[in-house]
Order: C-alpha cells, then structure tokens, then sequence
C-alpha cells in the first residue's frame, strides 16, 4: 500500500470531478490548478521530477491563471453555468464510464502488468544530463519546431484577442 | 514503500480521462470545455511518463514526449482562450449552444 500514490489519486480525481461538476465556474478554475497539482505529485512518484516542475510552472501557474483571466473577461454574468438536460448528462456519463469501464478492461490485461523492477535510483544531475542528451539529441528536429509553434501560437493569440479598432 | 504497477498508474490515466470527456460532453461554456480538454491531456501526459519508468527507464523517450505534449497544450489553451474572447467580443456570449453564426 503506497498512502502517497492513494492520496494523489484521491486529490486529482476528487478535484477533476469538481472541475466538470461544479456550478460555479471559477470554483471549477481553481479546483483544475489542484488537479494538476495531484498529476504533478505523481509524476514526483514515476522518477519525472523536472517534468514535475514543469508542469506546476506551466500547468498550475500558466494555463490556470490564462483560464481564470479569461473566465473574468467573458463570463461576469453568467458565472453559474445552465446545466443541460438531465438525460443529456445520463447519456454523456454513460459514454464517459463505458469508455472508463473499456480502458479499465485494457488496462489490466497481463502484458501490462509490470512491476518496477528496475530501482532506478538515479542522481538528479545524471537524470536530468539524460533529458537534455534526449531533447537536444535525438529530439532535436521536434525541439525546434515546438519552439517555431510556440512562436506562431504566440502571435496568433495576440492577433485573435486583440481589439480592432475602426480606422 | 513498493511503488504500485503500471497498471494503477493506466487506470487513474483512464479514469482522469474519463472525466475530462464528461466534461467536454456536458459543459455549456468555452472555457469550461477547454478545461476538460486540459484534463484529458494531462491523463495522457500521465500515461506517457508511467510507460517511460516502467518500460524503458533509461531513455527518456516518454518523458521528451510529454515535454512536447505540454508544449501543444499550453499553445492549444493560449490560441483556444484568445478565440473565445474574439466570439465574445462579436456575440457577448461564450455558451456554445448560442455559437452558431455559421449555420444557415
């Protein structure tokens, strides 16, 4: 029994229902920051901790912060979401737990029943030597176009959400 | 403490993922559907580092991908919430029921 790996789990599920379940939207904001906290904290347990860092930086301090600015720009009157009929979340929660039931299924077939036998009890300066050999290595060609898309995506946000004015 | 298998780490992905389609399905405004859109990458991110310990400990494969899966999601959310905010400043209305201008 690991308590850690069961409390993440009980943190990021419990939150990620909160965040498709709640009225009140900018609740439903905050409670998504804590989620990807719990997915933070596991990727601490799977030997990932810069990929950890990386994504309380960007996930919990970028993405929820952009999401909450952009909730107070557009939603200021209807802060409490219309919710949809109630056959209508019937039949979208049975498609959700079939899914979950299949991937359920998948999951526990044998060949991925490994255990981690390897202890990889690796030092972080060796760790993270590897991740730089691997993004600026092997993944060189695919690091620099994730920066050519940053860049577009950057501008194409700016031209989006900017306010044409009458010329 | 014994880590648990991998099989635990899939299903919590799985379950994460789930979610987040619940959310996508249900949810009447953008930005809510957009953070359903964000929990499913998460799950997938999930996935990809659990087969990266569990698989090949060594090579960082999994792990490169989903530094540049995070890297999409983040451009995803910026351009997705940029968009929301031009249909707003056009309809004053972000329920995508409502968002139907290029209907006939």
């Amino acid at each position: 029994m690991n308590y850690p790996f069961v409390m993440l789990v009980f943190v990021t599920i419990t939150s990620a229902v909160m965040v498709v379940s709640h009225r009140n939207i900018i609740h439903a904001a905050v409670f998504l920051g804590l989620s990807f906290v719990g997915v933070a904290g596991m990727y601490l347990l799977l030997n990932a901790p810069f990929l950890a860092g990386a994504q309380v930086l960007i996930y919990v301090g970028a993405i929820t912060v952009l999401i909450l600015f952009s909730l107070m720009l557009t939603s200021q009157r209807i802060m409490r979401e219309p919710r949809n009929a109630l056959a209508y979340r019937l039949l979208s929660g049975a498609v959700a737990g079939v899914l979950f039931l299949m991937l359920v299924w998948t999951a526990w077939q044998p060949v991925w029943a490994v255990k981690p036998e390897v202890a990889l009890e690796t030092q972080n300066q060796v760790y993270l030597s590897q991740l730089a050999d691997g993004l600026l290595g092997a993944y060189l060609l695919p690091f620099e176009i994730a920066s050519v898309l940053l860049l577009v995506a950057l501008v194409g946000a700016i031209v989006l959400a900017k306010e044409e004015r009458e010329a | 403490m014994p880590l648990p298998g991998l099989s635990s780490f899939l299903v919590v992905a799985a379950g994460l993922f789930c979610v987040g389609v619940y959310g996508v399905l249900t949810r009447r405004n953008a930005v809510a559907i957009l953070m359903g859109i964000e929990l499913m990458l998460n799950a997938a991110n999930l996935n990809l580092i659990a087969f990266a310990r569990f698989t090949d400990p060594a090579l960082m494969a999994g792990q490169v991908f989903s530094i540049f899966v995070i890297t999409v999601a983040a451009a995803e959310a910026a351009v997705g919430l940029a968009i929301v905010i031009c249909v707003y400043r056009n309809i004053q209305n972000i329920n995508v029921d409502d968002i139907n201008l290029l209907r006939w």
